[in-house]
């Protein structure tokens, strides 16, 4: 049996069409089988008879005197264009007095209206007053000396109690409590997606030119940078690219390194999407540590979980300015929960960290061995997640808990800023973790290795439950396409982040 | 040889030289027209169509890239003016084939057989027979086979001239001439010319 593909080739292979080597396989093929013999045989056919009835249709021939009469209208026509030119010359000769003339009047005008500060107002701002229009911000946004991303979330810098305060001011988001959004707010997203569509409609261009690629992406990262990022879409953020920093070094460490939180990290992995060169969605759930070439570190914590069978979004974003080390990592540890990145926790948690920096500046914070904060022993001898909370029952002491999985490896750990918080909260979050747990590798028949992700278990999770997606779905927000489904089984409740029409991660709940 | 003296001529063309627009609608005039003719199967619309064309070329030399194929600018910039020349016709798609008869050719008698009546009636049923086929193809393929196998473009120049992908092309030519086949395989003429 052929393929579809295979017969498209037959046709390109008649018309000599085919690279050396499928045209080696498209001849072996029609020695061996006379069906596809026949099918070659009859585009030939085809083609003859098709070139025989054009050489028909080339009697259909020009109509006598037709050269004649072009070349005539030809002669014609370049003849009344130099006449034109001409007359043009004669009335732009006056042209530049005029326009002197015109200008000066112009000057005077606006100098009468402006109080007769001509200087002022001509040239506002080091601009031109001709030019001065009502920009709105997104354009702003598209300038090429627009403010870099992370300069204009503007977002406060200590972990203050006012600063944690404007925040929650903040999450209390019309969008998470389905209200209407205001006209305002509206008007805001319209142009938003305006200009996007805009963004699309030149990024075609460019991919199409292959020139403006790069310069596309820093448009698209300007582009978002203004917006209030955590009023934003509560599951997601994004994290753009500073200027600086070449697109091939950001594409390459936001799978890699310097975005330590998806290193190694299926169950962020998951959640990661490129936007585009610039950018990076960090989901919900998941701390985000970010530390770009310039050496700043920048931490994003987004949380959710249920409390009094409400769905309770939350969000802790900071950003840390201090030198490259885990002494900035460490500053990701606000009386939230944190779920650490691979790198982090090496770091914070590692196993020859004496020295370690975060270690230190934790011990301080908490008064007490980060031994005894970890109870890194007791979280060893715990080869599942419900010796583990056993182990948290036990420990009366730390606002934490280190999560193991059946081998061993730390999955993350939980700081919490009261104990009363952590014992509302751990539960649920080892629920979370549970998802994580529960991956495995197998070996697929051809000697690869299928791994079974979150993304599996969720779409199993999520077929017995009844769906329905939560009020105010962040889809018409900006670039962002997820959103909250809320998952209501007979043994279970939670919520999956979709992306389209695809759980990408799941949270249950007792 | 025409694709090399085409963009010579363009050259020549954009700094105003009337002779060389005399050269390039001796040497281009026929493969214009025809392609015009194919489309609207009309002569006077033909006429028109290409003498806007040359027109539009000569005005246009200046912007006319020598590093671009001659032969695929010329066939792009007459495929557009037929599309606009059908929108100002209001008509939505290509004029049937089938409707419209060859004012030359119909009842005149085929070279190769002149003095046999059979012969002739026969390439005239032939002949219909492919206008009909074609004329039953959709529209994206009709233009793309009429372009490979009557203007005998290549693959890249057909991409080039309707703004497809190669990919389109194979697949566009792959279906139309699929579909030619399946329509002339019905006719016991096309059976008798395979043995």
């Amino acid at each position: 049996m052929m393929s579809d593909e295979m017969r498209e080739l037959l046709s390109a292979y008649v018309d000599g069409e085919l690279r050396d080597s499928d045209a080696v396989r498209i001849e072996a093929l029609c020695k061996r089988d006379p069906a596809i013999r026949k099918e070659v045989s009859d585009y030939r056919k085809l083609r003859a008879r098709l070139r025989a009835w054009d050489e028909d249709e080339h009697a259909v021939d020009v109509p006598p005197g037709f050269t004649r009469r072009m070349v005539e209208q030809a002669r014609a026509q370049q003849r009344a264009a130099e006449r034109a030119r001409d007359r043009v010359g004669l009335w732009l000769r006056p042209l530049p007095v005029a326009a002197a003339v015109l200008f000066a009047a112009g000057i005077g005008l606006v100098a009468a209206m402006a109080g007769g500060d001509t200087s002022v107002t001509i040239h506002k701002n080091g601009q031109p007053l001709a030019i001065k229009t009502v920009q709105p911000a997104g354009s702003l946004a598209l300038a090429d000396d627009a403010v870099a991303p992370f300069d204009a979330l503007k977002l406060p810098k200590d972990d203050s109690a006012a600063f944690r305060t404007v925040m929650r001011q903040r999450l209390d988001s019309r969008i998470v409590n389905g209200e209407p959004m205001s006209d305002q707010a509206i008007a805001r997203r319209d142009e938003d997606q305006a200009l996007m569509n805009a963004f699309e409609a030149k990024r075609i261009r460019t991919v199409a030119t292959e020139r403006r690629t790069v310069a596309g992406g820093r448009r698209m990262a300007s582009l978002m940078a203004p917006f209030e990022v955590v009023a934003a879409p509560l599951e997601s953020l994004v994290l753009l690219k500073r200027p600086q920093i070449p697109a091939s070094v950001f594409a390459a460490e936001a799978n890699s390194k310097t975005l330590s939180g998806l290193d190694n990290d299926s169950e962020s992995n998951l959640y990661v999407q490129s936007l585009d060169q610039r950018s990076v969605v960090v989901p919900a759930g998941t701390v985000w540590i970010a530390q770009d070439r310039s050496r700043r570190t920048r931490v994003v914590t987004m949380s959710s979980w249920i409390r009094d069978g409400q769905f309770q979004p939350m969000v802790w974003a900071d950003q840390i300015e201090a030198p490259r080390g885990p002494g900035s990592h460490a500053r990701a540890f606000a009386p939230q929960s944190v779920v650490l990145g691979p790198q982090a926790r090496r770091e914070l948690i590692g196993r020859n960290g004496k020295d370690n920096a975060a270690r230190k500046w934790l011990e301080q914070k908490y008064g007490r061995k980060l031994s005894d904060v970890f109870r890194r022993d007791a979280a060893r001898r715990g080869r599942i997640v419900k010796d583990m909370m056993r182990a948290l029952e036990r420990d009366t002491r730390a606002n934490g808990f280190v999560v193991l999985d059946k081998k061993g490896k730390v999955l993350g750990a939980e700081l919490f800023g009261t104990r009363d918080l952590m014992l509302e909260l751990a539960p649920s979050l080892l629920h979370g973790y549970l998802i994580e747990t529960n991956a495995i590798s197998t070996r697929a028949p051809s000697g690869g290795v299928t791994v079974t992700t979150a993304i599996d278990l969720c779409d199993e999770i999520m077929g017995g439950c009844r769906i329905e997606e939560a009020p105010g779905g962040s889809t018409d927000w900006r670039a962002d396409l997820r959103r909250i489904n809320l998952m209501r089984g007979d043994k279970l409740r939670g919520h999956g982040l979709m992306l389209g029409d695809r759980p990408v991660h799941v949270t249950l709940f007792p | 040889m025409a694709v090399a003296a085409g963009e010579a001529l363009m050259v020549r063309m954009a700094s105003g030289d009337v002779q060389a627009f005399e050269e390039m609608l001796c040497t281009h005039q026929g493969m214009a027209y025809r392609f015009a003719y194919r489309i609207f199967r009309d002569r006077h619309i033909a006429e028109d169509v290409s003498q806007e064309f040359f027109f539009k070329l000569f005005r246009n030399a200046s912007r006319y890239e020598p590093a671009g194929k001659f032969k695929t600018y010329f066939y792009k910039v007459l495929n557009n003016l037929c599309l606009d020349t059908l929108r100002r016709m209001n008509r939505k798609s290509l004029p049937d084939f089938q409707s419209f008869e060859n004012p030359v050719l119909d009842g005149m008698p085929e070279r190769d057989d002149r003095g046999a009546p059979d012969a002739h009636a026969r390439t005239r049923e032939e002949r219909r027979l492919v206008r009909e086929a074609i004329a039953k193809l959709p529209e994206a393929q009709r233009r793309v086979i009429v372009l490979r196998e009557l203007e005998e473009l290549k693959y890249r120049e057909i991409a080039e001239v309707l703004g497809l992908s190669l990919n389109e092309v194979k697949v566009l030519i792959h279906r139309g001439r699929k579909s030619l086949l399946k329509i002339m395989k019905r006719s016991p003429l096309f059976e008798g010319h395979e043995s």
